[in-house]
């Protein structure tokens, strides 16, 4: 009678089984969230809004020193590398495997990812049109702000602005000239009507009308309508919200983070201990919260040349940047500027003297550097990227009322107004007349651009807006500093290839021609 | 160049290569293994236990595991019909090591492009005194600064430990004459932990840079229960016997993990650092988490008459939890049959020549639900950041994969027919088998355009098969002296092909190695031909006209460059490729340059006895495979300063007639002639005794001297003790980090450890 019972009890407990089974496979990632238990809150979309702006980090710096300085800041005849051979980015050896532009490529679209999903979410959650429409606002202020990077560098990129959700629609090809350029204008226009002025003090870096204005009105530079940008520019002089702060330094300050000239920057901050790993690093295991520090304090200190070593060299100091002669000799002399842009002999560099044979061009980057107090790490600065600032909207304007308005008195105005803020005196840097032909107040236009704005990334799509605007010819009129990037460069260059991983993955994405 | 470097530096002609290399191998690495087991039984019970302890050392320097293993296996007959039973065996193993993990090949690449001229240490008397590692490989020599892997190894302290349980009961009851139930229920823990200290290091000691020390401790603990029931009824009527089987299985699986890390601990005591809260810096807490479920019914009825003819048939139906419900993608079914016909067996079949001869074939599918799990999902981790407003970190959560609804079983269709046979008297025996496995639904991690967002995603890409045949020839023979000898041979061949891709996928390019197109091998190395080394401008001049030029190599081929071919060039009309040379070394002059699968594997063993003697030797190899040599790639890169290179880079070319297979060193490799290319795809095939061991068994008077032993016998023995090989590399069998499933980085050599070879003495005894 005992076996009998037993029996009972396990075929009774086995059928049990089988009936229950097929439930136990609803089962969910663990320690994870998903589109059931996430976008529906305001809560939720407070967090995930975040997720387009995280980009920002990794697509500024990343471990591997992509991003930024090999990608924007290498370009251009500011900057150079420390070896004596060639470096394919500096010299023009532009090539559809080139990693560093590969990199933004990937980078700018995961940015573009985020904030589709945020746009795909809103609709089914449980906001009100008005917080919509915020979120929306902020979504597509990033989303602009990466198209309008990949429209400037690789001209016809694919356009997508849905999250995808087959292999199919995966495969996008070119879009047609002009259409990138106008969803981000749409894009610009929305962010522009809904978002706020200013937000209180906890939400500081969030994506403002100021910002989404002024880039706006840069969109519209780059496609030479004038009468727009001046129009978007003004708005944001006239705002009353920003203005010039006195000290030029504090623009790179960390104790001056976001302050009344900064438009938009990107906000870092040292997430975990390990320095070296990316802000994504680990996202499949969620195991690490990376970093999410600027690589600046050791991309653009000093290292060794020749033998001759930085204090913290390699360690603390990559020393990959270094400004080209071309750019030491743009500088009027004595121009207060020099002291944040690069540091020179004998100046005091963390408690010892600099010294030129430390660099290939006698000179490394300065700013972003001075002002630090101290590196607890390598590679965790937290110190904020400033991506838009007053007196560059300053001088957009200006250029926009030049080659739009012909009016030369404005944009002398303007002009002088930054020249006025690096030398209050006037005595080393004058103010320029307003009454020279339009051609010259170009010309002292194009060297305020590259001095005041110098190692922030602006100058190589600068080289590349006047000649397509037909004012220089890259070919004939730059110096590099460098023989070879001079003998290599050609039209080709006013655009990036499209790398080649893609193009073998995309058969309908034609490269750019020359390439 | 640098002073240290200039010809007469007392710097320049230092030469550590064979310090750094012995400081890095761990030659004669020792493996110890001792198993004790006793088995027994009696009315109505059956034991089992035995006890283990293995021990290695890595043949790389500071990696260190034991392992204890204990078993216990009882069963009783409670009464007639009820048998119930239980197993549990307990595992406890413990690593100690530096950095590497074992069999990675890391600090041995390190330690061969170290530069020759750099120290170890710099006190080689007193390399680690308390916290502080002299290091002469700094910045200040030569302006050249290489991490000290080697250094950095000996003073990581990493402890591994996990406890593996595995404990099940089960019970059978015999309900009627032939007709079983049984119930099996177990569980499999897994518990580990790792603690891991690293010190403070500075560039001018290690040449890499660690601010502030850091210790972490790591824990994980992960379960799977399995439940099992089957139903067997087994019954023969005369000649007829058949055996009906239905069951389900049901599986689940959870884990968790906790990291926390403490950083800055004010003493590097190992008795101090062991608690994390004890460091001055924030601590930090990771922790992962996962689970997964399956459900399996099977059904067989196999019947077999006068043990003449065979038949079988079996259907799985299977269950995850890894794919979407929708549409029933997360179950799959799989019937197969078999059949086998003994020929020998007949009342017609003479047996003569032939002794035995079987007939067989089957049918069958299987399946695969083996990839990234929930692809239906829409995941959101909250891992990375942002910083608002100042503060420290805000959770920023993002989308991690790209959605795919559609994933299903992938389902291995295997057909092969064969016949098994017996000749002289069972001297000769012979296996033959054709194959025809055919994968369809082919779970494979597909790369996709990042303009999603996105690098990869699980898909059923295709139908890919593989197909060949199979023979095994064995031949036994007792010669009149008393020598017995068993030798046998196998080949098998393999045809691997994608055949079909899924609707809406393309062939495509994965990284800069591998394709994959239809009528090819899955992940074929696919980049450009070489023809050798320019010797002159005028041979560059002579193909380098009208506008013919190289896309890679925007200021052309100088004498010395490696020769690309043109082959191919952009297709018209929705073609991929045109088929002809277009003029321009590009992209589209990629092609086939080998498989990562070997189209033949092959065997030979033997086996000797003598008297008390024995002899054993195994033979092992593949043929007409290929391996992409990275390491190769990287030790003729003669572009850039600071590392050391292969021997072969002073075969270089130097002027005309000097090289036609190495190019000339320049700096910056303005012709790209380091591309991936057939230069760095070499055949791999080999041919390696695998195993070798000569045994003498004790004589039976010793034993009987020796009461209690009912066998002994000592042994020696090899593994890998020769291979045979063209390939250049370490080791021709090459471990890739890559996933064999998606074959992203088979067949690339990136300087794993090689296979060691290994010598052992053993003793057996039986009591």
């Amino acid at each position: 009678m005992k076996t009998i019972k037993i029996l009972a009890l396990i075929i009774g407990l086995s059928v049990m089984t089988v009936i229950s089974c097929e439930d136990r496979l609803d089962l969910a990632p663990l320690g994870e969230l998903n589109s059931e238990t996430f976008y529906n809150t305001i809560d939720d979309f407070e967090a995930a809004s975040l997720a387009p702006y995280s980009t920002l980090l990794n697509f500024y710096f990343d471990q591997f020193g992509n991003g930024h300085y090999q990608g924007i800041e290498y370009p251009s005849d500011d900057s150079r590398h420390p070896e004596q051979g060639d470096n394919s980015n500096v010299d023009f050896i532009w090539l559809p495997n080139n990693g560093n532009f590969s990199f933004m490529y990937n980078e700018s679209y995961k940015g573009i990812m985020r904030a589709n999903t945020i746009l795909n979410r809103l609709p089914a959650s449980q906001l009100t049109q008005e917080q919509r429409n915020r979120f929306e606002a902020e979504a597509k202020f990033i989303r602009a702000y990466f198209y309008f990077f990949l429209a400037r560098h690789w001209g016809t990129p694919p356009l997508i602005t849905e999250l995808i959700t087959s292999i199919e629609n995966s495969r996008v090809g070119n879009s047609q000239p002009g259409e990138v350029y106008a969803l981000v204008e749409q894009d610009l226009a929305f962010a522009k009507a809904n978002l706020p002025a200013t937000w209180n003090s906890s939400n500081v870096g969030r994506a403002t009308r100021g910002a989404a204005t002024a880039l706006l009105g840069k969109v519209y530079l780059y496609q030479q309508k004038y009468t727009d940008a001046v129009r978007e520019f003004n708005e944001v002089v006239n705002s009353g919200l920003y203005s010039l702060v006195a000290n030029y330094g504090e623009n790179f300050s960390e104790a001056h983070q976001n302050n009344a000239e900064s438009v938009f920057e990107i906000q870092f901050s040292r997430g975990d201990f390990n320095p070296w790993l990316p802000v994504d690093f680990g996202l499949e295991g969620n195991q690490n919260v990376g970093h999410a520090g600027t690589g600046r304090a050791i991309v653009f200190r000093a290292a060794c040349f020749l033998g001759n070593c930085a204090p913290g060299a390699n360690g603390q100091g990559y020393g990959r940047i270094h400004a080209t002669i071309p750019l030491q000799n743009a500088f009027e002399e004595g121009d207060p500027r020099i002291f944040h842009t690069y540091f020179v002999e004998g100046e005091d560099y963390f408690g010892r003297t600099y010294n030129p044979a430390w660099s290939i061009t006698g000179a490394t980057p300065s700013k972003y550097l001075r002002n630090y107090i101290s590196y607890p790490q390598p590679n965790a600065g937290s110190n904020n990227e400033r991506v838009i600032r007053l007196a560059d909207v300053y001088l957009m304007l200006s250029e926009a009322e030049l080659l739009g308005n012909g009016n030369v008195q404005r944009a002398a105005e303007l002009v002088n107004l930054v020249r006025r803020r690096a030398d209050p005196s006037g005595d080393i840097l004058p103010d320029r007349p307003n009454n020279i032909p339009q051609n010259a107040m170009m010309q002292h236009l194009m060297h305020e651009r590259r001095v005041e704005l110098a190692f922030e990334g602006h100058r190589y799509d600068d080289l590349v807006r006047w000649h397509n605007a037909g004012i220089i010819n890259i070919a004939t009129d730059i110096d590099f500093g460098s023989s070879l990037a001079n003998q290599n460069w050609r039209t080709t260059h006013l655009l990036k290839p499209f790398p080649q991983r893609e193009l073998d993955l995309v058969q309908n994405l034609s490269q750019n021609a020359g390439y | 160049m640098h002073p240290d470097l200039q010809p007469g530096s007392p710097i320049r002609n230092r030469s550590n290569e064979l310090a750094w290399r012995e400081a890095t191998l761990n030659l004669g690495a020792p493996i110890q293994n001792i198993n004790v087991g006793v088995n027994g039984g009696g009315e109505g019970y059956n034991y089992y236990v035995s006890g283990g302890y293995f021990r290695q050392e890595a043949t790389v320097q500071k990696w260190n595991l034991d392992r204890y293993t204990f078993r216990a296996n009882t069963d009783f007959n409670v009464n007639k019909r009820l048998k119930v039973g239980q197993n549990f065996t307990i595992a406890y193993q413990q690593v100690y090591r530096g950095m590497n993990g074992g069999g990675d090949g890391f600090l041995l690449q390190n330690s061969v492009v170290m530069p020759p001229f750099f120290n170890i240490f710099e006190d080689s008397n007193n390399p680690i005194p308390g916290n502080r590692y002299g290091y002469d490989g700094n910045a200040d020599l030569a302006g050249l600064t290489v991490g000290n892997q080697v250094g950095i190894n000996q003073i990581l302290q990493n402890f591994d430990r996990n406890v593996r349980m595995l404990g099940g009961v089960f019970a059978e009851l015999e309900i009627i004459d032939g007709l079983a139930f049984r119930t099996a229920a177990s569980i499999d823990l897994n518990l580990s932990r790792g603690d891991s200290w690293q010190p403070e290091y500075l560039v001018a000691e290690m040449g890499l840079n660690r601010p502030g020390n850091q210790y972490a401790d790591d824990r994980a603990e992960s379960h799977t229960q399995v439940f099992t029931n089957t139903l067997n009824y087994n019954k023969s009527f005369g000649k007829h016997n058949i055996d009906v089987l239905t069951g389900l299985e049901y599986q689940q699986l959870r884990g968790t993990s906790l990291s926390v890390r403490g950083n800055n601990f004010i003493s590097t005591s190992p008795d101090f650092y062991q608690v994390v809260k004890s460091g001055r810096g924030n601590p930090f807490v990771g922790g992962d988490a996962g689970q997964s479920a399956f459900v399996g019914y099977l059904g067989r009825l196999s019947y077999n008459y006068a043990d003449k003819y065979l038949l079988t048939a079996t259907v799985r139906r299977d269950g995850t939890s890894a794919f979407s419900p929708v549409d029933n993608r997360r179950w799959g079914t799989f019937p197969s049959f078999s059949g086998a016909w003994i020929i020998s067996e007949e009342n017609f079949f003479s047996k003569g020549t032939i002794s035995e001869l079987k007939l067989r074939a089957s049918w069958g599918q299987l399946g695969n639900s083996n990839t990234a799990a929930f692809p239906h999902i829409l995941r959101v981790s909250t891992t990375p950041d942002y910083a608002l407003g100042g503060s420290n970190t805000i959770q920023a959560p993002v989308p991690i994969n790209f959605v795919n609804q559609e994933v299903v079983w992938e389902t291995v269709e295997t057909f092969d027919l064969g016949f098994d046979a017996s000749l002289f008297n069972n001297k000769v025996d012979i296996l033959a088998t054709y194959y025809d496995r055919t994968t369809k639904d082919f779970l494979f991690l597909l790369p996709i355009p990042t303009v999603t967002g996105f690098a990869a995603t699980p898909v059923n890409l295709g139908t890919v098969s593989n197909k060949g045949i199979e023979i095994e020839i064995g031949y036994r023979h007792i010669f009149a002296n008393g020598l017995k000898m068993n030798v046998s041979g196998n080949v098998t061949t393999v045809r691997n092909r994608l055949e079909a891709l899924a609707p809406g996928l393309e062939e495509f390019t994965a990284s800069e190695i591998y394709r994959t197109a239809i009528g090819r091998p899955i992940g074929y190395f696919y980049s450009y031909q070489t023809a050798g080394v320019y010797q002159s401008q005028a041979e560059i001049d002579a193909i380098f006209t009208g506008g013919f030029r190289d896309r890679n190599s925007p200021q052309g081929p100088r004498p010395g460059d490696v020769i690309f071919v043109n082959n191919n060039g952009p297709g018209k009309e929705g073609q991929q490729f045109s088929g002809e040379p277009d003029g321009f070394i590009d992209f589209n002059d990629r092609t086939y340059l080998g498989k990562t699968i070997p189209s033949y594997f092959y065997g030979m063993s033997l086996n000797l006895e003598y008297k008390n003697f024995d002899l054993s030797m195994l033979w092992q190899g593949v043929g007409d495979v290929q391996v992409y040599n990275e390491v190769r790639r990287n030790g003729l890169n003669l572009t850039g300063g600071g590392r050391n290179m292969l021997i072969e880079t002073q075969e270089r070319w130097t002027g005309p007639g000097t090289s036609n297979s190495i190019p000339r060193a320049i700096s910056g490799d303005p012709n790209q002639n380091n591309r991936f290319s057939d230069r760095f795809v070499e055949n791999a095939g080999f041919l390696r005794l695998r195993n070798l061991q000569i045994g003498y068994s004790l004589p039976r008077t010793l034993l009987d001297r020796w009461q209690g032993f009912g066998s002994g016998r000592v042994y020696i023995g090899g593994s890998n003790l020769l291979t045979f090989t063209q390939y250049s590399g370490l080791d021709p069998e090459v471990m890739t980090y890559g996933q064999n499933s998606t074959q992203t980085g088979a067949g690339t050599d990136r300087g794993n450890m090689p296979q060691p070879r290994i010598y052992q003495l053993g003793v057996q005894l039986s009591f």
